[in-house]
């Protein structure tokens, strides 16, 4: 179950393509967060874990109660037989030492927002309308230091597209290993900016193929997550988990089916006072309202044998059509089919797929064992556990 | 802009192998270890197992047909699955499992379907069909179930999913009855009345007493068979796989 709690709608950036249109400076309750905490624990199954995610605006803006909320939401869990994960995105403004410390000591992951280089961030600016991306840097430069492992996040814009290569490159030689990019769906896209995004998937699909072939380890989420899909196949389509196994939760204990939604008070599903509201997911979807209601519609509407123009397409099982939250961004209603979706499915796609078949051809050895080896993770941290074994002379043995 | 949906070929071939035939994987993955991990993590894996190393698959085909001691109860549980069988897209990608859910009775079988992106879970396995096919099939190896039985004890009253009170013999599927299907699925049924469901603590004691031998109950969890993107194959094979094993070791037994 991924409990996303929004602590705080406030932001110390105003980035050009965020959906927010307003950021107020209320943040949520440490009862509304346990709150919503219990009702995500209904629904985890025993053993399952509670994937908990501190959402903003900027969430360090309540680190505060982030620290509070941590060990809180944890004891909860686990004396329900559950273990809970945590995660914060970030822009990474406020990540001083001592709070990276304290996420280090308390197993909160780290995802820091930063569209690559000085270039990529040009969108990303200040209250004061100063550029964002210093401090961002800064915080990177902390997480290669101290942290144990770390992501970063990357929004695809079409001010951006032509430096994402570049900027992916740039993060990497900053120390960064786990690289995750997203489209800004909400934007329009021209056909000259997709096909610059193609060719920027192709110069990253260069630099993949040089770091596997090197056998440095890196995930690159558009690659890798294409991939995956292909050799770990789960069916049809990526699925969509909002309002089943993914609830957000506004300041004010509102209930969301995910991110993408809060803003929205037409979107809500409960509250934390109540619960979630059944009715929400019952209604029809002929009001064209993008509303709870609709949501809950989408089953009528999506994905299993009822997207007619995908029926026959050859990448249907492998592509993300179904998340609600992009068909709200790029078409407003979470009914629709998206167009972009499409493209830019149909661009990937087959640019992931030469990379893995040239990689698997030459049977690169980290590509095979990344993409075909279950064991692989665990493999990983043992690893990493040996060589800290080795490098501690006080640990037993660490001298052979 | 004016894109348009437009769906790539239906035999678009990705030109890598989705999956890899157990004798390719197990060389394909000695050879790259041995390239990717030094010789201590390989050597510490395979102190910890060889399925740390190249993990087997621990899982078996989902059958196409079942059988068990008994061939009438056998034909009942292949007649139910072929009903079935036209929705059953993840089966080429699934296996079954067993899984140790109460100490006393024998294992049971599970579904194991891989997913790794967001959650195509659109519910469980049709429990009314579930129950029905184990009433005919308890019936064949002589049990006459009375279905939905007022189960009452010390600790514990509820009502069994089904219950032959003359031999204290009878099954009940454990959890949620109406699980949350969300929007990518179908909406969920009318709440249970309590005596129905059962909840945590009811199902530890339900568990215990079964523990105990003081109830002699078949128990599977429902949350254990999901319907996966429209799969109801691979879940109601696992599950009357699962019956008719405690079936058969009810009679090994001596109990029937």
């Amino acid at each position: 179950m991924q409990l996303t709690l929004h602590v705080t709608k406030a932001c110390n950036l105003r980035c050009t393509y965020c959906y927010y249109r307003d950021f107020p400076t209320g943040r949520m309750t440490a009862e509304t967060a346990l709150a919503a905490t219990g009702i995500a624990l209904d629904r985890t199954a025993p053993g399952d874990a509670l994937a908990v995610t501190f959402f903003g605006g900027e969430p360090l803006m309540a680190a505060d109660l982030i620290r509070e909320l941590v060990p809180r939401i944890r004891h909860r869990a686990l004396r329900r037989g559950r273990p809970a994960t945590f995660k914060v995105p970030t822009n990474g403004h406020l990540l001083d030492d001592d709070l990276l410390a304290w996420f280090e000591a308390n197993g909160v992951f780290v995802s820091l927002s930063i569209d690559g280089d000085a270039a990529g961030n040009r969108g990303r600016i200040d209250t004061e309308g100063r550029d964002g991306f210093a401090p961002t840097l800064a915080a990177l430069r902390r997480l290669v230091a101290d942290a144990t492992a770390f992501a970063t996040y990357s929004v695809i814009t079409p001010g951006n597209v032509a430096h994402l290569a570049d900027g992916i490159r740039f993060l990497h030689g900053e120390g960064a290993r786990i690289l995750v990019t997203a489209l800004d769906h909400g934007a329009d896209w021209s056909r000259r900016d997709l096909r610059i995004l193609g060719r920027q998937y192709r110069a990253l699909a260069a630099f993949y193929r040089e770091e596997m072939q090197a056998g440095r380890p890196l995930f690159l989420s558009a690659f890798d997550g294409k991939i995956e899909a292909h050799t770990r196949p789960t069916g049809d389509g990526v699925g969509c988990a909002a309002g089943v196994t993914q609830i957000s939760v506004a300041p004010d204990g509102t209930l969301y089916p995910c991110v993408q939604f809060v803003e929205d008070p037409r979107t809500a599903i409960g509250h934390v006072m109540h619960g979630i509201d059944e009715s929400c997911v019952s209604s029809d979807v002929s009001s064209g309202v993008p509303s709870g209601a609709t949501v809950g519609a989408m089953s009528d509407a999506m994905p299993h044998g009822r997207d007619e123009p995908c029926d026959d397409c050859g990448i249907r099982s492998r592509c993300g059509r179904d998340c609600a939250c992009v068909r709200f961004q790029a078409e407003g209603d979470t009914a629709r089919l998206s167009a972009l979706v499409c493209a830019h499915e149909r661009l990937l796609i087959p640019i992931a797929d030469r990379l893995a078949r040239e990689l698997y051809r030459r049977r690169t050895p980290l590509f095979v064992q990344t993409h075909y080896n279950p064991a692989y993770n665990r493999l990983r941290a043992l690893e990493a556990l040996v060589r800290s074994m080795a490098a501690d002379p006080s640990t037993p043995g660490a001298h052979r | 802009m004016s894109l348009r949906i437009r769906p790539i070929a239906s035999d678009y071939d990705p030109g890598y192998p989705a999956m890899v035939e157990i004798d390719d994987w197990q060389a394909l993955l000695a050879d790259s270890s041995r390239a990717v991990f030094d010789a201590r993590t390989l050597a510490f894996a395979g102190l910890l197992g060889a399925s740390m190393l190249i993990p087997a698959p621990s899982s078996a085909a989902v059958p196409e047909t079942l059988t068990a001691g008994n061939p009438t109860a056998a034909a009942i549980a292949n007649t139910a699955l072929a009903e079935v069988k036209g929705r059953a897209m993840w089966r080429k990608v699934a296996s079954v499992g067993t899984r140790a859910y109460v100490k006393g009775n024998p294992d049971i079988t599970v579904p194991r379907i891989p997913i790794s992106f967001g959650n195509s879970m659109i519910g469980v396995f049709d429990m009314k069909r579930a129950r029905a096919v184990t009433v005919d099939i308890f019936r064949a190896y002589g049990v006459e179930l009375q279905t939905d039985y007022p189960l009452k004890r010390e600790d514990l009253a509820f009502h069994v999913d089904g219950y032959d009170p003359e031999r204290g013999i009878g099954f009940e599927i454990v959890g949620g009855e109406r699980p949350p299907m969300g929007f990518s699925g179908r909406k969920p049924g009318p709440a249970p009345p309590a005596h129905v469901q059962l909840d945590e603590d009811e199902q530890k004691r339900l568990m215990s007493a079964v523990e105990g031998k003081a109830l002699k109950l078949l128990l599977v969890p429902v949350d254990g068979y999901p319907n996966m993107d429209g799969d109801q194959y691979t879940p109601l094979a696992a599950y009357l796989r699962s019956v008719l094993d405690y079936l058969d070791w009810l009679k090994a037994n001596g109990h029937l």
